[in-house]
């Protein structure tokens, strides 16, 4: 029973088996028998208490082991849960991670999606408002204005606009922000990279320096306005976004920022090729203007031609006729009607020879005229020299010739060659019908809206009748009866054409009591305007180089790495070359030149995928060399860009700043970019191109210019260097130096059409001659007026041949008329001149060269320019010097020669 | 005695005309511009008129087409002496009533048979 209570018990609570126990104990009688049963049960139990108690220690001891591992159970399921909450947690994070970092991707994704419309929008009004609605589409502000700066007004101006009503864009459009006020506008503002917060107090640094992304704002108020400004590849500011409402009423965070301002980056480089495009657009249309005024130009000469051949042939057919009657011997024909005859011929041979004569003349103009080219001119300069140039011719034939100038200067937008031709043919005419003893006057007036050009004679006057036409046919007043004067009225046509392309009248009138007036009026233009000073004034707007660089801090920056590498593969070699880096030194830059499927970008470049290396030292990938060397960082990110099956570089990123490895994240980030990155490249390839097509032009150029007179090249490059210190010296404003700069490789590239005949003439040019040579002034203007329609440049090589006394050429301008870059330029000129032997001269020593050009200060040259000059010679003098006295140097001078096709070519 | 009427501003041309023409026997009257050809050709009636196309003042051409337009006139054959020969200048000659046309620089002897063939006579 017992035994069976026991197994009982052994399954319930202890204390109560315990309590059943001793009370049956206590029931127990005190019978004998039954005591001694009970004697021999209670030793029983007494043992099988023992052995209870025994166990009972034993169930104690389990039992608390048990409870021991119970508790250790519970204790291990709690901590799971915290685990799983941690885990749940760390999940979320990665997901809400994800999440941004999808975002993230995406608005990028717009933002490249966007960035080739962008690119191939060429009509700025529309690229603008493209730019407005794609920072109101993807960065989500409901409030976008476009601030463009416009050169006219020297501001800015609101351009395009999203979400902004018509009444306030009307007020917003005439607003006009000047530069000074925009730096007002921004300084000491918050400051996040470029952008700048507005409306939420200044900062102390004055806002050069970026302040901490912990003391923006987290939400936006009315007050706020972000302010992006867009910055043209260059480093130019080209205007600002100013951003409001955003969607999320939030101020942007850092993320925002930056792809705001890779967007804006992208916009500022669409618009910085629009404004190349419209520089284009407008070059074009001058051509085309140009080409409108050469067929002008070509119907003049048809007609010219027309009318010119009546004139050829009325002294042909008094030749000829006079010729036939003399052959048939018409009966009675005595000696004297012979002599008569003949003596018509030989006249009608001279005229005849006089028309052919300006045929050419005018031919040459023709050929030199392809359109106006428009210069400020002083009339008055221009026309003292015509007369000068007239003076011997009118003491020969004892006419008084006047020049009688209402004010000392009269400057005008003219095409200064055409009006000295034109003055040229209406002195020639008026010296024709004056007899001897009689008088030209040549006057120059200058009225509120015009400038009259006059030149009056005392000659025979003009037939009433033939005054209207005079310019219109090609007939001379004494047409009709004694032609003692030659010339056939050529010229005056001549003047009226001329006359009539600068929008001006020409007419002729009879004076009292004897004589005519030719009248030119010439309405005034306005100065030429120079062109704006800019990026775009000088062909290339930026350097692809350049670019590649600002695109590699952004990645650096983006990324948070401190080095990046842009290699691209160079087709002729078959390797990749560094294209822009970020924290490499400059001579790893230049010496790289990686195999297809060597290194790191060699490889990705042959497998078109990115490579991701967490640690360089343990990866088999990587080259051991160079995970030792000095440049080698723990992990690296390298990618392809890929252009459809072409990969055209190659971008590898390293040493992120805070010390972590890269990551997906960056990879995704750095992926997403690279298709942006392959067509940017492909653009900017393609404008190197254009770039180097450019350079090739001035190369072939200048080696044309060395046609010319032999040329000692590093000669004439320190002459061109002192000739620009020395402009730097008198202070020549930025807008001429670089036209003369320019000038100063280019001036002379019209010896190119002069023949070398006369070029190595030894002894003195005769007048015909000395007068070809000239022309090579006008040469150079056509030949570099395609490359460079600068009006600047045009006029400072017009001017290198004047005199400071007047007496040079093709003008005579004097003094401070001639403008100070083509006075530098005439030294310039000079100096590499006599420092180079000519066929008919050694070279002259430094000394005797300086001795020279002071011996012509104040006649050749002007005074002030010449103690300038000579300044910056005299610090070269021992470079000078050198470069005169080795040898080599003079015998590697570039000789021209004539080769069998009659090309020029070079014989070292 | 064929009157003929010679109109040109040249000097030189006038006297080859009037040198030949008179020495084959004709008649010759002269005249630098148009309005003189055309009075004189109205007051004078020759049988045969030469003008030249460019003259000042009134040309050739309008003074044929006058004389063409006028019946005292109307009948009198008019050559064009030209340095103009293109089929445009030829057209407008005859447009004008022209019945001939010389080109400068022209033989003498030509003008004559050219004049006798319009008149019937040989020489």
């Amino acid at each position: 029973v017992l035994l069976s209570v026991h197994n009982i018990l052994a399954i319930q609570t202890w204390p109560a088996v315990l309590g059943l126990e001793s009370a049956q104990v206590s029931v127990s009688g005190p019978m004998v028998l039954m005591l001694m049963l009970l004697t021999a049960v209670g030793v029983w139990c007494a043992s099988a208490s023992v052995r209870f108690m025994q166990n009972r220690k034993r169930w104690h001891a389990e039992r608390a082991k048990m409870q021991a591992e119970h508790e250790t159970l519970q204790d291990s399921v709690q901590r799971g849960a915290g685990d799983v909450v941690k885990l749940t947690d760390y999940l979320a994070g990665q997901k809400a991670k994800t999440e941004a970092m999808h975002t993230r991707s995406r608005i990028l994704e717009k933002i490249l999606a966007i960035s080739p419309r962008l690119n191939t929008t060429r009509n700025h009004p529309e690229l603008l408002d493209n730019i407005v609605a794609a920072v109101e589409e993807i960065m989500g502000f409901r409030r976008v204005v476009l601030h463009i700066w416009a050169e006219q007004t020297q501001a800015f101006e609101a351009r395009a606009f999203a979400g902004v009503r018509d009444e306030a864009k009307a007020s917003l459009i005439g607003i006009q922000v000047t530069r000074d006020e925009y730096d007002e506008l921004t300084a000491a503002r918050h400051r996040y990279s470029n952008c700048f917060l507005l409306g939420c107090g200044e900062v102390d640094d004055g806002g050069t320096q970026p302040v901490a992304r912990g003391s923006f704002p987290r939400d936006w108020t009315e007050d706020h306005l972000l302010i992006v400004p867009l910055i043209s590849p260059d480093g130019q500011l080209q205007g600002y976004l100013s951003l409001d409402a955003p969607g999320d009423g939030q101020v942007p965070g850092v993320v925002e920022i930056r792809q705001l301002e890779f967007l804006v980056q992208q916009a500022a480089t669409a618009l910085e090729s629009s404004m190349v495009y419209d520089t284009l657009a407008r070059q074009n249309a001058e051509l085309s203007m140009a080409s409108e005024k050469l067929g002008s130009l070509a119907r003049m000469k048809a007609n010219i031609v027309s009318n010119v051949s009546h004139e050829l042939r009325t002294p042909l057919t008094s030749i000829s006729g006079y010729a036939e009657l003399l052959q048939n011997g018409i009966d009675g024909m005595g000696e004297s009607v012979r002599t008569e005859f003949l003596q018509v011929i030989r006249n009608e041979s001279k005229k005849l020879s006089g028309i052919v004569d300006d045929l050419i003349e005018l031919g040459t103009q023709e050929h030199g005229r392809p359109a106006l080219k428009q210069v400020n001119t002083d009339l008055v300069g221009s026309c003292r020299h015509l007369v000068d140039s007239w003076t011997s011719r009118a003491m020969e034939r004892n006419i008084k010739l006047r020049f009688e100038p209402t004010s000392p200067s009269i400057v005008m937008a003219v095409d200064e060659v055409l009006i000295q031709q034109m003055m040229g043919h209406l002195l020639s005419n008026a010296f024709k019908f004056t007899p001897e003893g009689g008088r030209v006057t040549l006057k120059v007036m200058e009225t509120g809206t015009a400038v009259r050009l006059v030149v009056e004679d005392t000659g025979i006057g003009i037939p009433e009748d033939q005054l209207g036409v005079i310019f219109d046919k090609f007939h001379q007043a004494d047409a009709s009866e004694t032609r003692e004067h030659n010339g056939q009225g050529v010229g005056l046509a001549i003047c009226h054409d001329i006359v009539s392309h600068h929008d001006g009248r020409i007419w002729a009138e009879n004076l009292e009591p004897a004589g005519a007036r030719l009248s030119v009026l010439l309405p005034r233009r306005p100065e030429v305007v120079q062109p704006v000073e800019g990026p775009s004034a000088s062909g290339f707007a930026f350097e692809p180089g350049e670019f590649m660089q600002r695109l590699m801090h952004w990645v650096c920056e983006s990324l948070g790495v401190e080095r990046a590498t842009l290699m691209m593969p160079d087709p002729a070699e078959e390797v990749l070359t560094i294209r822009a880096a970020i924290g490499l030194p400059d001579a790893v830059v230049q010496s790289t030149r990686l195999r297809k499927g060597v290194g790191i970008s060699g490889q990705v470049w042959a497998s078109r995928r990115t490579l991701l290396v967490e640690d360089v030292t343990e990866d088999a990938r990587v080259d051991r060399e160079w995970s030792e060397s000095r440049y080698s960082t723990p992990s690296l990110l390298c990618v392809p860009l890929i252009d459809g099956d072409d990969v055209v570089g190659v971008m590898s990123v390293n040493n992120k700043t805070d010390g972590l490895p890269l990551d997906m994240d960056d990879r995704i980030f750095l992926e997403s970019l690279a298709p942006g990155l392959a067509s940017m490249l492909i653009r900017y390839r393609a404008l190197q191109d254009e770039a180097q097509d450019f350079d090739k032009i001035r190369e072939t150029l200048r080696r044309t210019t060395a046609v010319g007179h032999m040329r000692h090249e590093s000669l004439v490059e320190v002459c061109q260097e002192i000739c620009l210190s020395a402009a730097r010296a008198v202070d020549l404003p930025r807008d001429e130096l670089e036209p003369l700069a320019f000038a100063l490789q280019f001036y002379d590239v019209g010896f190119s059409c002069v023949p070398p005949q006369l070029l190595n003439k030894r002894g003195p040019l005769d007048g015909q001659e000395a007068r070809y040579m000239q022309k090579h002034v006008g040469a150079s203007l056509e030949i570099l007026g395609s490359l460079r329609p600068d009006p600047k440049v045009r006029q400072t090589i017009l001017y290198h041949h004047e005199n400071f006394d007047g007496t040079g050429y093709p003008t005579g301008l004097a003094g401070e008329a001639i403008p100070r870059a083509s006075r530098l330029l005439r030294l310039a000129d000079a100096l590499a001149a006599l420092l180079s032997p000519r066929p008919w001269r050694p070279a002259f020593d430094l000394p005797d060269a300086v001795a020279e050009i002071r011996r012509e200060s104040g006649t050749a040259f002007c005074p002030r320019m010449v103690e300038v000059f000579l300044g910056e010679v005299t610090e070269r003098r021992a470079r000078i010097e050198k470069l005169q006295a080795s040898a080599d140097e003079i015998r590697n001078l570039k000789r021209p020669v004539l080769d069998t096709r009659g090309m020029m070519t070079f014989n070292p | 005695l064929h009157k003929i009427l010679v109109a040109d501003d040249e000097h030189n041309i006038r006297h080859i005309l009037d040198f030949s023409l008179h020495a084959e026997g004709f008649d010759v009257l002269s005249a630098h511009n148009g309005e003189d050809a055309f009075d004189l050709a109205v007051a004078e009636l020759p049988h045969l008129i030469i003008l030249d196309v460019m003259m000042p003042g009134q040309g050739g051409l309008e003074t044929c087409q006058k004389l063409k337009a006028d019946p005292r006139t109307q009948d009198i054959p008019v050559i064009l002496l030209t340095a103009r020969a293109t089929r445009e200048d030829r057209d407008l000659g005859d447009k004008a009533g022209a019945d001939d046309y010389i080109t400068k620089p022209f033989s003498p002897q030509k003008v004559i048979n050219t004049v006798q063939g319009f008149l019937g006579v040989t020489s």
